[in-house]
């Protein structure tokens, strides 16, 4: 390796180790990411958790309405506390919206009450494009053996409105429930919704 | 880059055939004709909404309609979609104006208008997304002469636009062969630029080119499968662009599989 190839790897945030796609019942792509305190993050190393992907984009309404309803929160907190590790990945490319730098998310989770184990950030897209994330939010599950066992959307309502999500069917928690008592996944894809991720322009 | 879909370039000019309601990047108005009803999206340069499968990213439109007794609204037509490229991702919808119409139906007696309304919902975006919801009404029938002319028009132009049932000489079929389904004419000439659009998600790739080749009066279309599809469907169910200013079609491609010598 040349000095400048190790250069430009130490700069990426974000390297694949084995590039494939992210297919459902097949073995999760791993990767290491920075999170948002600056520590790298292997997935390899959470082998034995489940372990859930979630697309994140605080300028999008469908994120928001997550936020603001509380329920993506709630849903952090409850599976981080049953062992689950909980990525929020932000693949905004710098100056497009939902782009923020590490010290603004750090103050952005404290004022939200988030409490995913760590937000990843992924501005060069590596993270987003390996697993061909589409929307905010998208949602992945990877279970303890590192098998993806859920691509898609949060829940069954595609609206933005607060009040449709007590009566949403939630794909995450019916996806961890099964799969963590040993049963396999029912719903095992469906089509995300919100807005679309937003990579750099020239790709 | 974008594909200009006929129906914005029919609509373009009749603007303010109804009473529009301002809403987010647009107006919208409730317009109606002789045995049809529609929601008339007129959009801000640059912004967009979805088709009924808004493809890699977005939501549909949404209606909710509340009308008085004995009248009968159906299921909203869609003209065909464009491509929208979207941070290399790759949604269907309209830009422009686009009118979803559904047939309506009143009874045959009845002297007073009868007044129709719609809760809708969608979502309009470009470099970001807004969610929007109205309330557009009108009464049936349009009492004003020319305005009932206007509607005629846009309503006679929006039905040339919509996709039209393909005819049986076509033969479609798509085949099952590993990475992508090969969607088979047998009635396009090689001049045709064919573009597929999936009415269900998961199924192909949104964003993948869809590589044309026309051999011995059969035109191939090339539609690299979806990561995410776990089984075959038993049709590949869409609408076919056939080119700028030409048709569009509803097809139902029965999926088969064979050998792969079949290529």
């Amino acid at each position: 390796m040349t000095k400048m190839q190790i250069t430009r790897a130490a700069a990426a945030l974000v390297l694949p180790l084995l590039v494939y796609a992210a297919r459902v019942n097949e073995p999760a792509p791993d990767f290491r990411a920075t999170d948002s305190h600056g520590q790298v993050r292997h997935l390899k190393d959470y082998r034995g958790k489940f372990v859930v992907l979630e697309w994140s984009n605080r300028d999008c309404p469908w994120t928001h309405k997550q936020y603001a309803s509380g329920n993506m929160q709630r849903l952090q907190r409850e599976w981080t506390g049953k062992g689950v590790v909980w990525f929020t990945v932000l693949s905004s490319a710098p100056g497009q919206p939902g782009y923020v730098t590490a010290a603004d998310e750090n103050v952005y989770l404290a004022k939200v009450q988030a409490s995913p184990t760590a937000v990843l950030l992924d501005p060069s897209g590596t993270l987003g494009h390996l697993y061909q994330a589409k929307t905010t939010p998208h949602m992945f599950i990877i279970d303890s053996k590192g098998v993806l066992i859920y691509n898609g959307a949060i829940d069954d309502h595609y609206s933005i409105q607060v009040s449709d999500i007590p009566v949403s069917k939630n794909y995450v928690d019916a996806a961890l429930q099964e799969a963590m008592a040993g049963k396999p996944v029912s719903i095992p894809v469906t089509r995300p919704y919100g807005c679309s991720v937003k990579y750099a322009e020239d790709e | 880059m974008r594909s200009r879909v006929p129906a914005i370039v029919l609509l373009a000019g009749l603007a303010s055939v109804a009473r529009a309601v301002p809403v987010p990047h647009g107006h919208l108005s409730l317009v109606s004709t002789d045995g049809w009803i529609g929601l008339l999206f007129e959009l801000d340069p640059g912004w967009h909404i979805y088709w009924q499968n808004p493809g890699d990213s977005g939501v549909q439109p949404e209606v909710r309609w509340s009308a008085p007794k004995g009248v009968q609204i159906g299921e909203l037509a869609w003209p065909a979609p464009s491509r929208l490229k979207d941070h290399g991702l790759v949604d269907f919808g309209y830009e422009g104006a686009v009118l979803l119409m559904a047939p309506v139906t009143v009874p045959a007696k009845g002297s007073t208008p009868l007044n129709v309304s719609a809760d809708v919902h969608w979502a309009v975006c470009s470099e970001t997304c807004v969610t929007a919801k109205a309330n557009v009404a009108t009464a049936l029938p349009v009492e004003d002469k020319k305005q009932m002319d206007k509607n005629a028009e846009l309503f006679a132009k929006t039905r040339r636009s919509l996709p039209q049932p393909l005819p049986s000489r076509c033969a479609v079929q798509a085949i099952d062969s590993n990475a992508s389904f090969d969607l088979r004419f047998a009635c396009f000439g090689s001049d045709r630029t064919l573009t597929f659009f999936p009415l269900h998600a998961n199924q192909i790739e949104d964003a993948a080119p869809q590589r044309m080749e026309h051999r011995a009066g059969v035109t191939h279309l090339l539609l690299v499968k979806s990561d995410q599809l776990l089984t075959a469907p038993a049709a590949l169910d869409g609408v076919l662009e056939t080119g700028e200013g030409s048709a569009a079609y509803q097809i139902s491609a029965p999926v088969k599989r064979i050998g792969a010598n079949a290529n």
